[in-house]
Formats: structure tokens, C-alpha cells, sequence
């Protein structure tokens, strides 16, 4: 369907969460604006690839390890030639539901939709090539480049969808290996490994880090890494790079790492960071250019080096979670058409997902008294509390970072089931400026995960006690 | 030929012995569904695997010289299987062993021989685009080879049935395409049901040409449907009306599949390796 004008107010490049808000906000102040995708339906990677689909993925392995658990001595077993599809049967479900209602989000709002791939003629001008080869050009007064991001292909290594996957092609798996090899120790290769060791997969994480998620917390950490080589067969290797990915001929792939370990997979997934989707765009065409990174800069507002010219979400570099994507889309919109900011959100939490969760807030420990020179750090752990024993997630450790004096609230770090939701209680204190007291003094519900806030709280006043005692 | 059995006739005998059915169903061969099996297990080596193809001399000799043929050999031959195991992998064996004796068994009859020649280099043709294209769309390809070799094998077995019943000739080749080709699916997918194939293989066969029915498949109903095309593009064949560049470039499955004009043209360079390939297992 050719788009219905030649002219828009705000076109958008991409409908990833980072689009569609941009999108939204656009036709919410009542500006005339259209949606250029070049997949078939809205939502990005996040919906069809990524975040949905690994989720639902996780939803599905969690259930499985806590029905072993409630089971007991009676055997819960996968069956080897179990088809992956059956372990996501309500994952169409999802994606579709998903789609569906961003779909009717953007109709409802009057954005129109343009199926097709985007490319500079000139700053002003983009040209939409549709699937069957039609082009149109369209000119527009403020242009948001929202394309997102794709799996990174490291050189040397062949990811040939059979034997080598990366995190597009490794849901399309069609039975469930008995063992993999997840190359990368970010937070999707993270995610990959625990999800598919939870499902019962002998999992060899590697990484050139020492351990996986080098970003936080230490204790966190390693708290992580002991829950995920809690699982039969499952191991993390680190500090050492990859050398090559081979294919031994036979039935299993040969990871051979540059300090000459090997490591055999049935199969290899290669989960070594992302690349922005700028091929094809022709930036060059609107006077932009991407970094040594490959992402287009932008500054504080996500507004690129040509003023009418957005960018945001995966495309402008980390930390490319959903969440922000999204809050970016917005306020490059808002700039865009000179409506009021706010004050623009500081303490952007983290989560992610793997099992066990880790989410993440504010200052770490290690940063707290890089900030402060000193801090106080209150420690809870899930199996000291009611509902960490019943949910049977005591591996959990919370930590509340406060200031030594004020006891007021600077970060959190959770670790165990429910952290991304636990997380926003500690993001609140942080915006309200709320001190540890807070947890001691108010009442939660019991017995709920929530309570660790209190626990942890508890302990903060301890250590504070203890530090005004006279030595 | 002359023509004593119209289409509109042999179509409805088709359709009247399918209900009834009567139509003869081939059975695989057990040690192509050992091979199938063997794949999956953990356990299986580059022995094991040709000890169970050995089991059918006719058929190890077959997926040898079809791995030695101009589409897979280095520059030494392989001179036994397990050396072709070790060269070509388990995987890319046990898919020429099953192509091998799916070849033997349904793709060959005394009558209508050059119409199941046509067939078989077609299957082929359609495998092998039916993998480059989920690998083009990051997607899994170890099925889609199968999906798309399999696609078209009720017109081989409606084929037999033909020829069985059509013995004398007075039939044209017309005639018989167009009967095959109303029914291939419905008797393609029991076959695949009764041949206890992988569900997606059996959706890609049954609804390769009307993929918005597929339910649990879909993805590989409208990849086997491009490669449908592509394999009739590149391979026409006198039994199917040619597919012009226009009506390929503007198909609606490449909207489904989300391709555009320059991965059609990727995909169209490939040409020389599906047909190099069909003539290696002909």
C-alpha cells in the first residue's frame, strides 16, 4: 500500500519500543507522523526475537524447575527428542498479542504504518522500498531513527543456523541439545545459558571476562555463577578467548579456546554482543555518521549531528534495555517538537533476565565508596525469609547501599526470583530520597520477597549501631 | 498420446480412490527411520551411522556415490562410508541417506520415468532452496532440506497410481499434471503422517501451497512455497507452467516471508548449486 502522504511531520524508522513511543508521543501532540518497518509486523526485535519470545522461553523453564521442585523424590524428566516448539507453545500466543495491541496502539493514535526498508536521499528525504520493489519518497520535518540492533557475528566464527546459532536463530531450534556451548558473557549469552540450563541442557558458558556480567556487583556475581553451575553439567569458563568454532564432522562442535581447552556442544550459541542496524540507511546521505562502535551519537535528548535528525534505542549504543528505549523515543519526540521534558529519569534500574533473576539499581557497593568513600551495605538473604523457603528461591540475595551517615538509600542489587519487579521498591526510595528506616518503619506483607528490604534494612541499622559503639 | 482420459476424469478417479483409500502408500525404508532416529541420539558415531546405512547395500552404495558426486566431493573421493561421515558430517549423510532411499522407494517407476526424474530433480532443487532461504532469514535449517525434498512427494506416489492404472499411454502429460497437482498435498501429507515425519515436515508438505492454513508450521509452509517457485524458476519442467521473473518478483509468499527484491537475487545466484546438486543425486 503506497503511504498516504508525501510529507510528515515526524517520520519514524523502526517500531521497536524506542519507535513506537517516538511514534505515539508524535501523534499525541497532534503532529502528522507514519511508522516505517521493514519486518511485517510492529514491535522490532524486542517482540519477535527478543525480549518476548526469550521470555516466554524463561516462563516456561522456570515453571519446569519449580514443578521438579515441588515434586520431590517423583522424576521430572524432558524427554530427549523433545521438540523446542512444545517447551514455547504459548509463545505465538504472546508475540501475536503483543504485536496485535502495538498495532492498535499505533492505529488508535492515527499513525500510519509504512512496510518497507528506509534510506537517505538527503537529510530531509527518505526513500521507502517496499517488498515488492515499489520506492517512495518521503520528506519530513523530524526524522527518528529507531532500526535497533541485529546479533553481532564475530569474524572467524560461521554461524550457520545448524550447528551455530545466534540468539535470532536459537528459538527456532527445533528439539532441545543435550549439551551447548553459549559463547559470550553478556546478558543475553547470560540469559541463553540459564534459561536452557534450567532446562535440563549441559551448558558451557565462555567468555574472555572472568566472570559473565563483569558490570556488576561482585557478590552478586559470584553468588550467580554458583547458582548457574548448580545445575548438572553446567560450567563458566573464563579469561580466556576463542580461537575458533569448528565443527568436528561428525555430531559436535569444537570450541577451542587460545589457552588450547576444548570444549564439545551438540550445539554453539554465539551471543557476543549486538550491532546497530545502520547498513542500508545511507546515513551518509543525511550527513550522519556512525562512531567506532558502530552506533549513531546523538546527545543528551538522542538529537544526532544534523538537528531535525533523532536517534534512539539500540541504534545509539548501550545500555539498549527496552525500558530506556523507550523513555529515549519519547523525550527525542518531545525535543523534536519543543514540548516541556521533565526532569528526565536518573535512576534507570536493570534487569535481567536470567534464572535466577539479577536486577540492579543505583550505586553499587564498589561505587557507593568511589562516591562516598564509605558505605553502608545491608544484606538480605532469600533463605532467611518465609517466602524464599516456600518459593523455594533461596539462592536470592538482596543488597541495600546507603550512605553512611544519612542512612539514605544510593542503590540496590537483587539476585533471586522476582528481582526485576523487587527492584522498583529500592527505585522509589532512591527518587523519594529515602533512608534505610523506611523499610524498618513501615509494615509489608508477609510472608512476601519484599520482606528482604526490611531484613536488609535491619541490617544496616546493625552496622550503624555498631559503628557509633566507643571502640 | 491421445488424449482418452481428460483431466477432469483422472482427477476424480484420484480423488475417489483417496477417499476409498486406495492409494498405494509406499513404505519407507526401517533403516531410513534408523538414520532419522540415529541423528538424534547423542551416542551415534560416524560408525554407527554407517553400520545402520550399510544394513542396505543398495543404499550405502547409493549415498556413497551420491557423496562423492560433483555437489559434495573435496578432491579424494571418498572411499568408504564412514570416511564420508567424517568428511560431510552425520547430518548431511543421514539427509542424503534418507533422500536416497525416499528416491528408491516413492521418486521411481517403470512408467512415467521421465515425469519422476522431473520430480525427483525438482525435490531436490526445492530442498536445497528451502535451506538457503531460512538460513538467509536466520531460522534453523536442519529440517528445512527435508521439508523442501519432500514437498512435492504425493505427485510421485499419485504418479505410481497413474501409471499403475494409466499403463497404455492414453494419457496426456496435461492431464496428469494437473490431477497431481489438485491432490499431491492431501496424499503427500498422510504419507508424511504414516511415514511418522516431523510435524513441520508434514505441515510444509500439506500446505506448501496454501501456507495461512498451516497452524503449527507456517514458517516452513511459505519457505517450501518460495523454493517451490525458485526451483520452478531456475529448473522449469514441461509438467508445470513456467514461473515468469514478474509473477516470481511479486509473489505474495515474499511478502509472508518478509524478502526483498535484493535477497531474491541472493537467493537466485544459488541457482548453479541447486542444480549442480539435483544433478548429483539424479
Amino acid at each position: 500500500m503506497s503511504p498516504r502522504h508525501a510529507h510528515y511531520d515526524v517520520l519514524v524508522l523502526g517500531s521497536g519500543p524506542a519507535g513506537q513511543k517516538a511514534a505515539i508521543q508524535a501523534a499525541k501532540a497532534g503532529a502528522r507522523v507514519a511508522v516505517v518497518e521493514r519486518e511485517r509486523a510492529v514491535g522490532g526485535a524486542c517482540v519477535h526475537r527478543g525480549t518476548i519470545p526469550s521470555k516466554t522461553l524463561r516462563e516456561t523453564a522456570v515453571h519446569l524447575a519449580a514443578f521438579r521442585l515441588r515434586v520431590g523424590q517423583l522424576q521430572v524428566e524432558i524427554p530427549p527428542d523433545l521438540q523446542l516448539a512444545s517447551l514455547m507453545d504459548r509463545m505465538e500466543c504472546v508475540v501475536r498479542a503483543n504485536a496485535d495491541f502495538q498495532n492498535a496502539q499505533l492505529a488508535r493514535n492515527d499513525v500510519e504504518q509504512i512496510h518497507g526498508r528506509a534510506r537517505f536521499k538527503s537529510p530531509q528525504v527518505v526513500e521507502v522500498e517496499t517488498v515488492l520493489g515499489e520506492r517512495h519518497e518521503l520528506g519530513a520535518d523530524t526524522i527518528v531513527i529507531a532500526t535497533g540492533s541485529r546479533p553481532r557475528t564475530p569474524t572467524g566464527i560461521e554461524v550457520d543456523h545448524e550447528n551455530v546459532f545466534d540468539s535470532d536463530s536459537i528459538l527456532s531450534m527445533t528439539y532441545l541439545p543435550k549439551t551447548l556451548t553459549v559463547l559470550g558473557g553478556g546478558v543475553i549469552a547470560s540469559e541463553y545459558a540459564t534459561i536452557f540450563a534450567a532446562l535440563g541442557v549441559h551448558v558451557t558458558m565462555i567468555d574472555k571476562a572472568s566472570r559473565p556480567l563483569a558490570f556488576l556487583d561482585r557478590e552478586i556475581l559470584d553468588r550467580f555463577v554458583e547458582a548457574f553451575e548448580c545445575n548438572h553439567a553446567c560450567v563458566y569458563v573464563g579469561g580466556a578467548a576463542v580461537r575458533s568454532v569448528a565443527w568436528d564432522g561428525v555430531a559436535q562442535c569444537v570450541t577451542t579456546l587460545d589457552n588450547g581447552w576444548q570444549a564439545k556442544s551438540d550445539k554453539v550459541l554465539c551471543a557476543q554482543g549486538r550491532v546497530a542496524n545502520v547498513e542500508g540507511l545511507d546515513i551518509a546521505a543525511a550527513g550522519l555518521q556512525t562512531n567506532e562502535r558502530g552506533h549513531i551519537p546523538v546527545d543528551h535528548d538522542c538529537r544526532t549531528a544534523v538537528p531535525h535528525i533523532f536517534a534512539a534505542g539500540d541504534v545509539i549504543g548501550p545500555p539498549a534495555l527496552a525500558s530506556t528505549s523507550m523513555e529515549q523515543g519519547r523525550r527525542a519526540v518531545r525535543k523534536a517538537l519543543g514540548l516541556p521534558l521533565g526532569a528526565g529519569a536518573e535512576t534507570i534500574p536493570s534487569g535481567i533476565y536470567t534464572i535466577p533473576e539479577i536486577a540492579t539499581v543505583g550505586l553499587s557497593e564498589t561505587d557507593a565508596k568511589r562516591r562516598h568513600g564509605d558505605c553502608i551495605v545491608g544484606r538480605s538473604r532469600f533463605d532467611e525469609l518465609a517466602r524464599g523457603q516456600i518459593a523455594g528461591c533461596t539462592e536470592g540475595l538482596l543488597k541495600l547501599v546507603v550512605e553512611p551517615v544519612g542512612l539514605c538509600v544510593v542503590g540496590c542489587q537483587i539476585l533471586g526470583e522476582g528481582a526485576t519487579e523487587l527492584i522498583h521498591l529500592a527505585q522509589m526510595a532512591l527518587m523519594t530520597r529515602a533512608t534505610a528506616e523506611t523499610f524498618v518503619e513501615n509494615i509489608f506483607n508477609f510472608p512476601t520477597l519484599a520482606e528482604a528490604y526490611r531484613v536488609a534494612a535491619l541490617d544496616v541499622l546493625a552496622q550503624q549501631q555498631q559503628r557509633l559503639q566507643p571502640r | 498420446m491421445t488424449t482418452a482420459t481428460g483431466s477432469f476424469e483422472l482427477s476424480a478417479l484420484l480423488g475417489r480412490l483417496i477417499a476409498e483409500q486406495r492409494i498405494e502408500l509406499p513404505i519407507l525404508p526401517a533403516v531410513a527411520l534408523e538414520v532419522m532416529a540415529a541423528c538424534q541420539q547423542q551416542e551415534t558415531d560416524a560408525q554407527k551411522l554407517s553400520a545402520i546405512i550399510h544394513r542396505d547395500q543398495a543404499l550405502a552404495a547409493n549415498v556413497l556415490r551420491v557423496a562423492n558426486s560433483a555437489a559434495y566431493v573435496g578432491q579424494i573421493p571418498c572411499a568408504s562410508l564412514t570416511q564420508a561421515v567424517g568428511r560431510l558430517g552425520m547430518q548431511l549423510i543421514a539427509e542424503i541417506a534418507v533422500a536416497v532411499a525416499v528416491k528408491g522407494r516413492a521418486f521411481a517407476g517403470r512408467t512415467c520415468a521421465d515425469l519422476f526424474e522431473q520430480l525427483w530433480r525438482h525435490a531436490v532443487i526445492t530442498g536445497f532452496f528451502t535451506k538457503e532461504i531460512a538460513r538467509m532469514r536466520r531460522r534453523n535449517v536442519e529440517s528445512a532440506f527435508l521439508c523442501g525434498l519432500l514437498h512435492d512427494i504425493g505427485k510421485a506416489v499419485l504418479l505410481a497410481t497413474v501409471g499403475k492404472h494409466f499403463e497404455d499411454g492414453r494419457v496426456e502429460l496435461a492431464a496428469i499434471a494437473h490431477a497431481l497437482q489438485e491432490h499431491h498435498a492431501t496424499v503427500g501429507s498422510q504419507l508424511a503422517r504414516g511415514w511418522r515425519l516431523p510435524p513441520q515436515i508434514v505441515e510444509a508438505i500439506e500446505c506448501h501451497h496454501d501456507y495461512d492454513r498451516a497452524k503449527t508450521a507456517q514458517e516452513a509452509a511459505m519457505t517450501v512455497c518460495l523454493a517451490d517457485m525458485l526451483a520452478h524458476f531456475v529448473s522449469p519442467t514441461p509438467d508445470v507452467q513456467t514461473v515468469m521473473a514478474s509473477a516470481l518478483r511479486r509473489h505474495p509468499v515474499l511478502l509472508a516471508l518478509n524478502l526483498y527484491a535484493d535477497q531474491l537475487d541472493a537467493l537466485l545466484v544459488r541457482a548453479d548449486k541447486a542444480i549442480a546438486l539435483a544433478a548429483g543425486m539424479a
